[in-house]
């Protein structure tokens, strides 16, 4: 029997799949050696893909162009670098370092495209709203209001609509004039139910003793241990590939001339590190997947 | 069979545009008559005394003697502008330099000469240009040569002040 497509890590407790994408978001901005480039991007494409192949063919299909872009326009408007090429019809500089800066800075966009589109998929709106409800109560209630709000106002709206024209005959207005009257009277409608309805909420939101202190809320999600160990190891590998950062290991430079420092043992096993981070997921849906196919294959 | 025929119209037009805006920019420029000789100075002095606070990346970029360029006479054609001079001496010579046309007044505003930039130096850092020794207000595209003039590019790291081009005195 074959399952459909599970994300491994997405089921893991939103705070650590929150952890894992703030630190592969932040590393692919700020990492610029081409070693450390390509381990984020490959990460990022591994995630995307044994999450979802097909969304993942679509996202592929919007962020490379955007990185091919970029490879294009950087030249065009950036034209520092030793490295002289030609000169452009409007008299600047063709420069070599450009096209590379442009490369990089291509490959951070397509990164964070990916990293980005990856995470509408994995947090959903109850998910955002535990976290929200979590970090900032005030922001989570809005949050889910507003979700809830658009659609129900939707569904309001059409059934204001029918119950006027069954009321008037069952046709649709013909002239122009009549066709903004009868939206007016609509939206009027519309608005003053959504006001009673609201107050009514907020009664009974206050019955039930919302925003007291020590209330809690129903949620799916319990820290379990391998979440505490998977949050423990993206917090040791996230930290070791900061430090790495910050005291220059990976350090590379395109401006003015493309400049490789030395590689030390440390910056090496700080770029291993970064690796290790960014393959997570897909290691984990991998896994996940290889598991099922082993258990299921049995019967 | 008329929305057709006018989407070809329109193709057309926009290949007879795009060719045509490319021929302008693409031309080779002809020679015109000459306008006499001049001499074009580019010099980052001040550098030197502010190297500690110049990109750790471009120290190795600065010349020892704080002199990038000195062509000595050269011709100029008529009509041209310290600009022109600048384009035409810099791309003879395969140096780097980096323009950027200012949009509303139509004037040239040169960001860096041999890959070093305004604000390396600070915020205050940046490229200034003198006709014979004087700072004139203008930006380098409207200044037109004359027959005899030293055009200088000077780098200062403090608006001018340090090389006597400040507005602010």
């Amino acid at each position: 029997m074959k399952a459909a497509k599970r994300d491994g890590f997405g089921e893991y407790h939103p705070t650590v799949c929150l952890a894992w994408f703030v630190a592969a978001l932040g590393f692919s901005m700020t990492l610029k050696h081409p070693v450390c480039l390509t381990l984020s991007l490959l990460g990022a494409i591994a995630y995307a893909i044994t999450r979802n192949p097909r969304k993942a063919w679509r996202d592929l299909a919007i962020s490379m162009p955007m990185l091919l872009l970029t490879v294009v326009m950087n030249p065009l408007f950036s034209h520092e670098g030793i490295t002289i090429l030609r000169y452009l019809p409007d008299g600047n500089p063709l420069t070599l370092e450009s096209i590379c800066y442009g490369l990089v800075a291509g490959s951070m966009l397509a990164t964070t495209i990916l990293l980005f589109f990856t995470m509408t998929g994995v947090f959903t709106s109850d998910k955002l709203a535990y976290l929200l409800s979590k970090a900032a109560p005030a922001l989570g209630l809005i949050f889910s209001m507003t979700l809830s709000f658009v659609p129900r106002f939707r569904h309001h709206g059409v059934e204001v609509l029918r119950a006027r024209r069954a009321l008037k005959g069952g046709n649709a207005p013909s002239s122009g004039r009549e066709k903004w009257r009868e939206a007016g009277r609509v939206i009027s409608a519309m608005a003053a139910w959504c006001l009673e309805g609201s107050m009514a909420t907020a009664d009974s939101m206050r019955c039930r003793g919302y925003g007291m202190p020590g209330r809690t809320a129903f949620h799916l999600w319990r820290f379990e241990t391998r979440d505490a160990i998977l949050m423990a190891g993206i917090l040791a590998l996230s930290g070791y590939v900061l430090v790495g950062q910050l005291s220059g290991a990976v350090a590379f430079a395109y401006y003015p001339a493309i400049a490789a420092p030395n590689l030390s043992p440390y910056g090496i096993s700080v770029m291993a590190s970064q690796g290790l981070l960014f393959a997570v997921p897909a290691a984990i849906n991998i896994w996940e997947d290889f598991r099922w196919h082993s258990l299921t294959s049995g019967t | 069979m008329h929305k057709r025929t006018g989407r070809l119209l329109i193709a057309l037009m926009a290949l007879a545009l795009i060719l045509g805006g490319g021929y302008l920019a693409l031309r080779p420029q002809e020679d015109g008559e000459s306008g006499g000789m001049c001499r074009l100075i580019i010099r980052c002095d001040t550098i030197l005394d502010h190297m500690d606070a110049l990109d750790a990346s471009k120290r190795e970029y600065v010349p020892a003697d704080g002199r990038i360029l000195d062509t000595g006479e050269v011709s100029f054609r008529k009509g041209d502008s310290a600009f022109d001079l600048l384009k035409r001496e810099i791309t003879g010579r395969n140096m780097q330099f980096e323009f950027k046309k200012l949009p509303v007044s139509g004037g040239v505003y040169v960001e860096g000469i041999a890959n070093l930039y305004e604000f390396d130096v600070g915020e205050l850092s940046g490229w200034q240009f003198s006709t014979n020794g004087v700072f004139g207000g203008e930006d380098c595209g409207s200044y037109r040569l004359h027959d005899g003039d030293t055009i200088a590019f000077l780098y200062t790291c403090d608006l001018g002040k340090d090389i006597g081009g400040s507005i602010y005195e």
